[in-house]
């Protein structure tokens, strides 16, 4: 029974083979690919630690144009067909980029930086699910993924980023070893300044313009209610009533923009005698680098005047 | 000389037909062996060159023969399967990089394979137009696939559905082709190359239909209960994966829990490659890392055992096939007898006789010979697609 169970294999074998064989092309040699190496990044952060960490071993591409919010960015099919040729994809991870499920890419390449501090990733609620035809209920649930403005998780980040360099160019470790101990000592200055501005913030009523400081608020200590605000766009006269309501005797409130809110908008919060700061996560590029966008936000938190 | 070739000349003309059947059992007899040696040699020559360049394969417990033969030729249809963690799994060892396999489903009678752009580079198979796959949905096909179904770039294949019972089962799925393999003589060339995770949207595991929370929606949502919609089963699915609908398309679960049919593990070295099979044949029960070169070697015992029957058959025949030769020839000589006397008679020499009655001999055992030959090297060009229209047809 065995051997002629093999027998019918061989002869479906054969029929595969047949269909196809001339001669197999064993020698056959790929062209090396000269183009320089090249890491793809998700957001400004990640670009600006995968710059500091990578020095000239290769070119660092945050492909998400200006402007746009990395978040809500979706590659264009260009875009794919150059993270195939990377050599690294640095993903933010909790969810962040996900139009991942929809493009082509070798799992090898790619690196979430926060998913060794999953247990640390903040879980959404009040996410649709949803059920139809024989299928189960199933949600589209997410966490939050601003993860970079708790700086120990920034830090994490940064080491899990390191680690991949490392395994991708193993004769480079203590170059980059080296360039992370500095990064690390970077992002540490940035947590205890943030520890030491949390400490004459606490308490305060705090009303963020945006629900992207999930990690930022847990870490600091700076708990406050998110609104949906756009700094360019002039918010209804309903948000302003109820942003009145919110702050209605409360002298220590505080208003917290992701981006310089326009003119106007200043202006009508200011008579309203509510205090405000721009503390920028920076996901995307700007005049400065993201440290640097990180140090303007400890300047304002230091300049910030009740 | 001039009488003697005129003589032997008519001679084969007056007994044409006993001639040709001597020919040709002759050689049928001399060319049947080599020709089953040269197609047993081709096949385990090219099984041995797929097996080498893919050296191990993980999968899960069943038919280590299956598995090989999966992995490497595409040709089960209905393989285990094993979970995408696997994957990482493999990675976490530090000794290898895997490169997942779903190669479940099929159009038409080609194999769909659900993979990563790394199997491409894998094995060297470049885009003679078009490009790699590169979002959910589009599909690489091989020559052949392209040759036989008259598929360019921009045309599209359809998967066929496992069962045509399974009327509520999931919808085939339109896959635009946007790129085309060169040949590369191998089963590659006979398949259609997806993302996993277009395997994963083929089975149902993934989906894009209408935005349930829209309001054009709204007339087929059952219920709302909290954050919770049920949704009636018109809910409009979408078969086909365009840049409009793409967003829509979602998976549910963990991918990690999804199915794979084999693992490539890819090792720097022999050294990573024994640490690999080592770990895996003492910590894993659930899951089996099988040598294919082996596999392919015992399968390859059982071709050579029939191919050993095959050639003591035929070598039984030859013997009995000379044996007749023989006895024909010794017959003719005696129905000659008449012919050599009057030779004689009329003045011909005793060489010139044997030589006369030689030349039947001689003719058939240079005809057959050569015809052998032809027929030898027509085997070792052609033998393997002959072989394959028989089998197919």
């Amino acid at each position: 029974m065995m051997m002629l169970r093999k027998l019918r294999l061989l002869f479906l074998l054969i029929a595969v083979i047949s269909v196809t064989s001339c001669d197999e092309k064993g020698t056959d040699v790929k062209t090396v690919d000269t183009a320089p190496a090249s890491i793809i990044t998700v957001n400004y952060p990640l670009y600006y630690f995968t710059q500091q960490l990578a020095g000239d071993l290769a070119t660092v591409i945050l492909p998400v144009p200006a402007g746009t919010d990395p978040a809500q960015w979706n590659p264009q099919l260009e875009d794919v067909l150059r993270m195939q040729q990377a050599e690294l994809i640095i993903l933010n991870g909790a969810g962040y980029s996900t139009w991942l499920d929809k493009v082509s890419l070798s799992p090898h390449k790619l690196v979430n930086s926060s998913l060794d501090a999953k247990d640390q990733w903040i879980s959404l609620d009040g996410q649709t699910t949803h059920s139809h035809g024989p299928g189960a209920e199933h949600s589209h649930s997410g966490y939050a993924f601003t993860t970079w403005m708790d700086m120990t998780l920034a830090r994490q980040q940064a080491s899990a980023i390191a680690r991949a360099l490392i395994k991708r160019w193993p004769a480079q470790q203590q170059a980059i070893v080296l360039r992370e101990t500095r990064l690390l000592e970077t992002l540490t200055e940035l947590d205890i300044g943030y520890q030491q501005l949390a400490v004459d913030l606490a308490g305060k009523n705090l009303i963020y313009s945006h629900p992207v400081y999930q990690y930022f608020e847990r870490r600091y200590q700076l708990a406050g209610e998110s609104l949906h605000w756009e700094p360019g766009e002039m918010p209804s006269e309903k948000q302003w009533r109820y942003l009145q309501n919110r702050v209605a005797g409360k002298s220590d409130s505080l208003f917290i923009w992701e981006d310089e809110p326009s003119a106007a908008i200043a202006e009508r919060m200011a008579a309203m005698g509510l205090a405000s700061v721009v503390i920028r996560p920076a996901a995307n590029t700007s005049s400065k680098d993201w440290l640097g966008e990180q140090q303007a936000n400890l300047k304002r938190l230091r300049e910030l005047t009740f | 000389m001039g009488d003697l070739l005129y003589l032997s000349v008519q001679y084969i003309r007056h007994h044409k037909l006993k001639l040709a059947v001597l020919v040709f059992a002759i050689t049928l007899v001399g060319w049947l062996p080599i020709a089953v040696q040269i197609i047993v040699d081709q096949t385990a020559s090219q099984l041995l060159a797929r097996a080498d360049s893919t050296p191990i394969v993980i999968g899960a417990r069943g038919s280590p023969l299956e598995l090989s033969l999966g992995s490497l030729y595409f040709s089960t249809r209905t393989p285990e399967t094993l979970n995408y963690a696997e994957l990482e799994k493999v990675a976490a060892t530090g000794l290898a990089t895997g490169i997942p396999l779903y190669y479940r489903f099929h159009s038409q009678q080609h194999p769909i394979v659900g993979t990563t752009p790394d199997y491409l580079d894998y094995r060297k198979l470049r885009i003679s137009t078009g490009r790699p796959f590169a979002l959910l949905g589009e599909a690489v096909i091989g020559s052949k696939v392209a040759d036989e179904l008259q598929l360019s770039v921009g045309d599209a294949v359809i998967s066929s559905p496992e069962s045509v019972f399974d009327i509520a089962g999931v919808y085939p799925l339109k896959m635009p082709v946007v790129g085309i393999l060169e040949p590369a003589f191998s089963p590659d060339d006979n398949a259609i190359f997806v993302d996993i995770k277009t395997s994963w949207v083929i089975q149902g595991l993934g989906h894009g239909h209408q935005d349930l929370a829209n309001k054009i929606a709204l007339g087929q949502i059952l219920k709302k209960d909290g954050n919770n919609l049920v949704a009636n089963a018109s809910v409009k699915q979408y078969n086909e994966i365009t840049a409009d609908n793409i967003d829509s398309f979602h998976f549910h679960g963990e991918n990690s829990l999804r199915p794979i049919s084999a693992i490539i593990p890819l090792t720097a070295d022999d050294k990573a490659t024994a640490l690999l099979i080592g770990r895996y044949q003492q910590e894993r029960d659930d899951v089996q890392i099988v040598r294919s070169q082996k596999v392919i070697s015992e399968l390859l015992d059982t071709v050579f055992t029939v191919r050993d029957y095959i050639v003591a058959g035929i070598a039984v025949v030859a013997v009995a096939t000379a044996i007749v030769a023989l006895l024909v020839f010794f017959l003719s000589l005696r129905l000659r007898r008449g012919e050599r006397f009057t030779l004689a008679r009329i003045g011909a020499s005793r060489e010139q006789i044997i030589l006369l009655m030689a030349t039947e001999v001689v003719t058939v055992i240079l005809v057959s010979g050569a015809l052998s030959a032809m027929l030898i090297l027509l085997t070792h060009q052609y033998g393997m697609q002959l072989l394959q229209q028989l089998l197919l047809s």
